[in-house]
């Protein structure tokens, strides 16, 4: 399978460096794509092509997580995540405090980078595919008042609780709708599940909470929860902003979709049930 | 079009420097909330003056009268500039002359003062709401051959469209139309999206029957541009 | 800045937002900085009139320092502000204040409960305390 590799840019501490290292270490063993943290922030779109062909490796230098803040924002899948910091902590080697890496560091770094491809030299050829989750390109609109409250036409399905689900092969991801957004407002909270969670259709996954309520998110359909989107965890508004791309909540593997569509309703039929709702007093 | 069904939309100034900003703003929401509670809708002036679509749209196809604090009138302004003329217009100063001396600025130090003049500026706006509903129902007791009935009884007058090839009437048409044209919206896909949206709200049109509608709804509107817009009279 | 300008009020200036409680937060966060904890050092102005551009808004903003309180992140006074030619020294947020008091339930856009006058003193704190910082760093340069 091909990789790309983001490091974190941390340039004020060894850290950074170490995370450095390691990625080119990583991208050397491997023949990996190297992902520019600075230029994927600046124009997502120059790497829009190797996220989309590449499993993502994703390496931080400190807690700050800056390289997994910013491929959460890209929407790519993350294969892994390394945080050198922890290897500082652990190492037997005193690692020396300069901005440049010392023999310690390299060292270090060495000890990391084998560990991480010997991590992905050892992915089955079975792995699953990359999954690309790509914004609705076409969206229906249902109108009361003021208010525009806008319903992916293809690719997602509601439940009576809208909450929404996309489905990539056996990968879920799960958000609450537009209409949802606007009715609770500026949300301040993401509560997520537990990963490797099972839930049932119908289920609870966590809440998002706002000055006006707690929402229970109702689960359209049943799995075991992958993922939670820590973006919103770190940034609830994203759910306001871009409730079916970057907000999205929870991602789960899928047990029974057939069975589990049969209680759903598509982009038409949900904005018959939004055209009701908003007219509710 | 009954006056049930219409609905107002009040954009406040909400003047943040002087005690009438805030009155004109709680009394707004007094109207909203107490008075008027089925009949109106609030535009948040910076948002709509940010170029929210979902205001101005709504302020483009409804009849929306303003509520400033003063003579400097900066709700009628924004609204006239972005979606044109104002139903009504409102300036707090001039409904209450001498009786907002004593009132606050902050809900901290309301006192009686502030309740009666928030009250007094309320039930004018309720006033101006009526008013324009009763504009609009006086409007469907007119004759008109191609009129329908609301379930009162009373005439609507709507209009005939031809649609898919089949004529199709529309209540309300003849007074939307006449809005849009009071409002100057252009008979263009912007144009027509917000128009369609006002008819939706009398008359059913299934989303597959959105492109024909757009179309004969478009050569419609062009035409009564023609007989009814400012060069004809 | 000119000798004249050291010597005229912080503007602070809300966005007011009329849908939502935040609104109705950052406007009383404003009165309780100009009316009670900084009177002297700060002053408020119509978000209306600059948009406007009311030339004595203009002016002022331009003049003077300011600090916007938005209700959400669609920023309307800070973006105005900026769009007149002034610059917001600080720009708050409520939202952000909310992530201080979860579980609040502070109110509505009318009204506003024990809990939303928290948010709102709290709101009001960070800006008077800018303001001061503000204030003292004119003093320091002249």
């Amino acid at each position: 399978m091909k990789r790309a590799i983001l490091s974190c840019a941390g340039l004020d501490r060894p850290e950074g460096a170490l995370a450095r290292e390691v990625a080119l270490l990583g991208a050397e063993a491997t023949g990996s794509e190297i992902i520019c943290p600075v230029l994927l922030n600046r124009s997502p779109a120059r790497y829009r092509k190797e996220l989309s062909e590449n499993a993502l490796i994703v390496i931080d230098g400190c807690a700050t997580r800056c390289a997994s803040k910013l491929a959460a924002q890209t929407q790519a899948k993350i294969e892994r995540k390394v945080l050198v910091y922890n290897d500082m902590k652990t190492s037997a080697l005193p690692i020396e405090p300069s901005l440049r890496l010392g023999p310690n560091g390299l060292a270090l770094a060495q000890a990391i980078a084998d560990r991480l491809i010997k991590d992905m030299n050892s992915q089955s050829a079975e792995a699953e595919p990359v999954v690309s989750w790509d914004a609705p390109a076409e969206f229906l609109t249902v109108t009361h008042d003021k208010f525009e409250f806008r319903i992916p036409a293809a690719d997602y399905l509601f439940n009576e609780n809208d909450c929404w689900v996309r489905t990539v092969n056996r990968a879920a991801r799960i958000g609450i709708s537009d209409y949802m957004q606007q009715r609770l407002t500026d949300i301040g909270f993401f509560t997520p599940p537990e990963t490797g969670a099972e839930v049932e259709q119908f289920g609870e996954l966590g809440s998002v909470e706002s000055a006006k309520a707690i929402f229970e998110i109702i689960s359209p359909v049943s799995g075991t929860v992958t993922a939670v989107n820590r973006a919103v965890v770190d940034n609830p508004g994203l759910v306001n902003s871009d409730p079916y791309g970057a907000g999205w909540l929870v991602q789960v593997k899928l047990e029974s979709l057939e069975q589990d569509q049969e209680l759903l309703l598509d982009g038409a039929a949900y904005s018959k049930t939004v055209k009701r709702k908003a007219a509710e007093p | 079009m009954s006056a049930e069904m219409t609905k107002v939309g009040i954009v406040s100034c909400s003047g943040e420097a002087i005690p009438e900003g805030t009155i004109s703003r709680l009394a707004t929401r007094r109207v909203l909330e107490l008075l008027r509670p089925d009949n109106t809708v609030t535009i948040c002036l910076p948002l709509f003056l940010a170029g929210n679509e979902g205001e101005r749209n709504f302020a483009k196809t409804h009849p929306t009268i303003t509520v400033d604090g003063c003579p400097k009138q900066c709700a009628r302004w924004g609204t006239e500039q972005h979606s044109g003329p104002v139903s009504g217009a409102l300036v707090i100063s001039e409904i209450l002359g001498t009786a907002a001396i004593g009132c606050s600025r902050s809900l901290r130090a309301a006192s009686r003062p502030d309740k009666e003049a928030i009250w007094t500026v309320a039930e004018h706006i309720a006033a101006e709401v009526d008013r324009i509903l009763a504009e609009v129902t006086s409007v469907s007791t007119g004759q008109s051959k191609d009129g329908t009935e609301c379930a009162c009884s009373a005439p609507i007058p709507g209009r005939i469209v031809t649609v898919k090839g089949a004529p199709v009437t529309i209540p309300g048409l003849e007074l939307i139309f006449r809005q849009c044209l009071a409002r100057s919206i252009a008979a263009d896909s912007n144009g027509i999206t917000a128009l369609l949206d006002a008819v939706k709200i009398y008359h059913r049109i299934l989303p597959e029957e959105e492109p024909e509608y757009r179309a004969a709804l478009l050569q419609a509107y062009v035409e009564f541009s023609r007989e009814h817009g400012p060069e004809n009279k | 800045m000119s000798e004249q300008a050291n010597n005229r009020p912080v503007l602070v200036i809300p966005c007011s937002g009329i849908g939502k409680v935040h609104g109705l937060i950052s406007r009383e966060a404003t009165y309780l900085v100009a009316d009670e904890m900084a009177p002297k050092e700060t002053d408020t102005l119509c978000l209306a009139l600059l948009v406007k551009r009311d030339p004595e808004a203009v002016e002022a903003v331009r003049k003077q320092q300011c600090i916007t309180i938005d209700g959400c992140p669609k920023a309307c006074a800070e973006k105005n502000v900026e769009m007149a030619g002034g610059h917001a020294a600080k720009a708050v947020q409520v939202t952000e204040a909310f992530k201080k008091h979860r579980g609040a339930k502070p109110g509505t856009a009318t009204d506003l409960t024990l809990d939303g006058w928290a948010i709102a003193r709290d709101v009001a704190q960070e800006v008077a305390d800018e303001a001061a910082r503000l204030c003292r760093e004119r003093e320091v340069r002249e």
